[in-house]
């Protein structure tokens, strides 16, 4: 078995294809001992092949790991949210929207807009961990078609909920109105105790991390009215 | 009447909300938020009740004319109604 560190958690876990050993490596670690082990069983795969019938074999194991990871992390305070990235002077915003609405091209905007002070830390998805004294967002291997992303981490310090608009705006959001979107972010187990861990973990973090809702065009603009409410 | 059963309701920060669980999460997949005034009618109804008992815990809980609660248990009856939500 081999050992990769995600979001500070050493897991266990042998790639069925060169693709997934690939996208896995910069993750690979010789030090401590696994927290977890995953284990993907055939019909995992078989599974994603029904939801993605033109998809290769290491899209597919990609796609079943990452839907595992997703169910095992949140017993260890980690939730994996469908969400891009940017870390700017050292602090992480993430940006949570369906997809196709733009995300990607958010922190892009970001990245081209301040070169020295952004970098993207993930164009996809987010691994947080969520803990008393604050949230880190952390860098993973899932980083989107543009394989845009690095393995690092900062302290995630603004969350956007993303919706496409003509006009630039930027609003605060409360938790219970982030809500819905952080759910349809999220993997949102049917089983009472699972769906009330996850509950959980999503109260602690709206509640850590400031929230907001962004009416974004996809142009610049949409970030000077980001900036705005950030105080930048 | 009373709430179906597979809901489980939990504070979320400054509101309660409602969500399916088990059977009931595979079947619809809602999030309903309450306010403390529908909490606590939510609470009433998990247990075979009346709308006039409804509004008799209301009127104690809150301390406040009958009339004025009255209405608001009409408004929670009628979204839980129309969500299905409701064993009648």
């Amino acid at each position: 078995m081999n050992i990769y560190r995600l979001a500070e958690l050493n897991i266990a876990y042998m790639p069925r294809t060169a693709y997934a050993a690939s996208l896995l490596a910069p993750y690979r670690t010789e030090d401590g001992d696994a927290a977890l082990t995953i284990t993907l069983p055939l019909c995992a795969i078989q599974e994603e092949h029904e939801r993605l019938p033109a998809a290769d074999e290491g899209v597919l194991e990609m796609t079943a790991l990452l839907r595992s990871v997703s169910h095992r992390l949140t017993a260890f305070d980690r939730l994996v949210l469908h969400a891009a990235t940017v870390v700017m002077d050292g602090r992480a915003y993430a940006f949570i929207a369906p997809s196709g609405t733009g995300k990607t091209t958010q922190a892009q905007l970001w990245e081209g807009d301040f070169p020295d002070r952004v970098t993207i830390l993930n164009g996809d998805r987010l691994v947080v961990h969520i803990r008393p004294d604050g949230v880190t967002a952390f860098g993973n291997p899932w980083r989107g078609r543009e394989a845009l992303g690095e393995n690092a981490c900062a302290p995630l310090r603004g969350l956007f909920v993303l919706s496409r608009s003509e006009c630039a705006r930027c609003d605060r959001l409360s938790p219970s109105d982030a809500l819905p979107s952080l759910l349809r972010a999220t993997v949102y187990p049917t089983a009472a105790p699972e769906r009330e861990t996850v509950l959980a973990l999503l109260e602690q973090l709206t509640q850590a991390v400031p929230l907001y809702r962004l009416y974004a065009p996809l142009s610049p603009a949409a970030v000077e009215a980001a900036l705005t409410q950030l105080g930048e | 009447m009373k709430i179906k059963s597979g809901f489980m309701i939990r504070r979320f920060a400054d509101r309660w909300i409602v969500v399916p669980v088990d059977e009931q999460a595979d079947k619809r997949n809602v999030l309903i938020t309450l306010n403390k005034t529908a909490a606590v009618a939510w609470e009433h109804l998990q247990a075979d009740t009346t709308r006039e008992a409804l509004i008799a815990a209301l009127t104690e809980r809150f301390e406040v004319e009958e009339a004025v609660v009255a209405e608001d248990a009409d408004r929670f009856l009628r979204v839980v109604r129309e969500a299905g939500l409701l064993d009648e």
